[in-house]
């Protein structure tokens, strides 16, 4: 970042994030969010020294080339204290090892329903997206889930999502019972969002003129507070965790030019 | 004294479509962009074959490949998609023309279903997808705890006839050594070959027994051998090669530009059909 130029949407949705850390938080993030990894690795820089950061199955990598990571598996794994197995990762989950992990789903409602499935259309077919991973399980096994998304967008904040991926705990209506906490908040560039209680209570980014239009449910703005600027230490830091900024690839602004300029430095 | 003598597995690309029978639910090993096994789903179309029924913990190219071409029917995963590249358009298509069908697990729906398949029983007892809607569309059923009363979904075992999984080394016996990089859900094949009926591995290189350094599947756990350089291609085979992102980027860029996805397929990896 260049001298007196704003921060990034994707730097202020990465902070927002390592914000929601606490010091002996044990944070998964997958392999296919790398602002999420950031955030994680950016706590576990300026915030919490002790947090344990799971990159996929890979525990407590070190700090890694983010980009050459993107292409290359070996470069976390080679960094890491050690990598658990497929069986051993999921039953760590399963037991509630876990107390952290941030996840970007298509939508999140005012209950904290995550989903990562599937839309319905106008005319009452289903679109069907990538598929759910393991939030259907983390949903409902981790100590809390941070959901984001760096574009606000409403349509990422229905009052009820159309497929419930993954439960609010409020919201179990079948199985087994939630040992997590769920999904109770949610951050993008425009705001980070309290949700499980009616209304919803937020933290927002810019101005607060008709923020309350942006979600397709209510939230108190008589207790909103304007979002913290960025420290400088943060942004060094940032600037050492990930130089490439590799976080645009989650804004939609930059995605395509990080892309291509990541795709120039792969063998 | 009897001499030992373990059989020979090793087999050829040209065996591969004998040896899976047309109506098999076929296990598609590797994860998203990594140790998939490309060549082994090539060679079951060297003979005419309906779209095929298939598995995968994380589809990635290889399910946009086959479904690019017609060739998948149904699939069960958690995800189907080319990592923080995108979606995969041709399956992505199908899928919602109805032309194919996803059975949606989560994670740990699916690695218990296997679980539960290599335990050889019918069902293993998870906490995971609470609440979650693909329980309703998995049909789980809800089974209480004999020793807790604690509420548990009963998840089904999910059991492949045949397994394609690709490694690095193997032995002509069917022992097959650990990767040299044990990056992120290297193992995941081994919970795969465990749970099917029979598992096809290719390998880069067979190679004498006393080459081996770790073996993490074991002749007796394995069908067949076959040696495929580059079998994982253009997938990666972490620590050997690294998946062909440019191209997988030049196919979604075609696609984009409104070619078909069968034609921008050909296009982009002419040596996936030759």
């Amino acid at each position: 970042m260049k001298k007196g130029e704003l921060p990034s949407k994707a730097t202020e949705v990465c902070w927002a994030l390592a914000r929601q850390t606490l010091p002996s938080d044990v944070v998964i993030v997958g392999v296919g969010t790398p602002l999420a990894a950031i955030a994680a690795l950016l706590a576990r820089d300026v915030l919490h020294p002790n947090l344990t950061v799971l990159f996929g199955t890979a525990i407590d990598p070190k700090s890694f080339d983010l980009a050459a990571s993107l292409f290359d598996s070996s470069v976390v794994a080679n960094c890491a204290v050690g990598n658990y197995s497929q069986i051993e990762v999921l039953d760590y989950l399963a037991r509630g090892g876990v107390t952290l992990q941030f996840v970007s789903p298509l939508e999140i409602d005012r209950q904290g329903n995550l989903n990562v499935s599937r839309v319905l259309n106008d005319d009452g077919t289903w679109r069907r997206f990538a598929g759910s991973l393991a939030i259907p399980d983390t949903a409902a096994l981790v100590g809390r889930l941070v959901a984001y998304r760096v574009d606000h967008d409403r349509r990422f904040f229905p009052d009820r999502v159309a497929f419930v991926s993954g439960a609010a705990p409020d919201d179990r209506r079948l199985g087994p019972r939630h040992i997590g906490h769920g999904a109770l908040t949610a951050i993008t560039a425009r705001a980070t969002v309290r949700l499980g209680s009616t209304p919803a209570v937020l933290e927002y980014q810019g101005e607060r003129e008709g923020i309350e239009e942006e979600f397709g449910f209510s939230v108190d703005i008589g207790s909103a507070c304007h979002r913290a600027a960025i420290p400088s230490e943060v942004l060094k830091a940032l600037n050492r965790i990930d130089p490439l900024n590799v976080r645009g690839m989650e804004q939609r602004s930059t995605r395509d030019t990080t892309i291509a300029r990541l795709l120039a430095r792969t063998p | 004294m009897p001499v030992r003598s373990l059989s020979d597995k090793v087999a050829t690309l040209n065996d591969v479509p004998s040896l899976v029978t047309a109506d098999s639910l076929i296990g598609i090993g590797g994860v998203l962009l990594r140790r998939k096994p490309m060549s082994l789903l090539k060679s079951l179309f060297r003979v005419e074959r309906n779209p095929i029924r298939a598995i995968t913990f994380l589809g990635g190219f290889e399910v946009e490949w086959l479904a690019a071409h017609g060739r998948i029917a149904e699939l069960t995963s958690g995800y189907v998609g080319l990592e923080s590249y995108g979606g995969t358009p041709a399956w992505n298509d199908s899928l919602n023309a109805g032309s194919v069908v996803m059975h949606e697990l989560s994670e740990l729906m699916f690695v218990t279903g296997l679980r539960a398949s290599a335990s050889g029983v019918s069902f293993l007892p998870s906490r995971g997808a609470a609440g979650s809607d693909l329980a309703i569309t998995a049909s789980l059923r809800e089974i209480e705890c004999p020793y807790t009363k604690e509420k548990l979904w009963a998840i089904p075992a999910l059991r492949p006839d045949v397994s394609l999984i690709h490694a690095e080394r193997a032995d002509r016996f069917g022992n097959v050594d650990a990767p040299g990089i044990r990056d992120f859900l290297w193992d995941s094949d081994l919970t795969l070959a465990r749970a099917s009926q029979m598992t096809i591995v290719g390998v880069e290189h067979i190679v004498d027994t006393d080459e081996l350094t770790a073996p993490v599947l074991f002749a007796h756990e394995i069908d067949h051998v076959i040696e495929v350089r580059g079998g994982a291609a253009p997938t990666e085979l972490p620590g050997q090669y690294l998946a062909q992102r440019k191209r997988i980027l030049q196919y979604l860029s075609l696609v984009k530009d409104g070619h078909p996805c069968h034609s921008a397929m050909i296009e982009s990896f002419a040596e996936m059909d030759a």
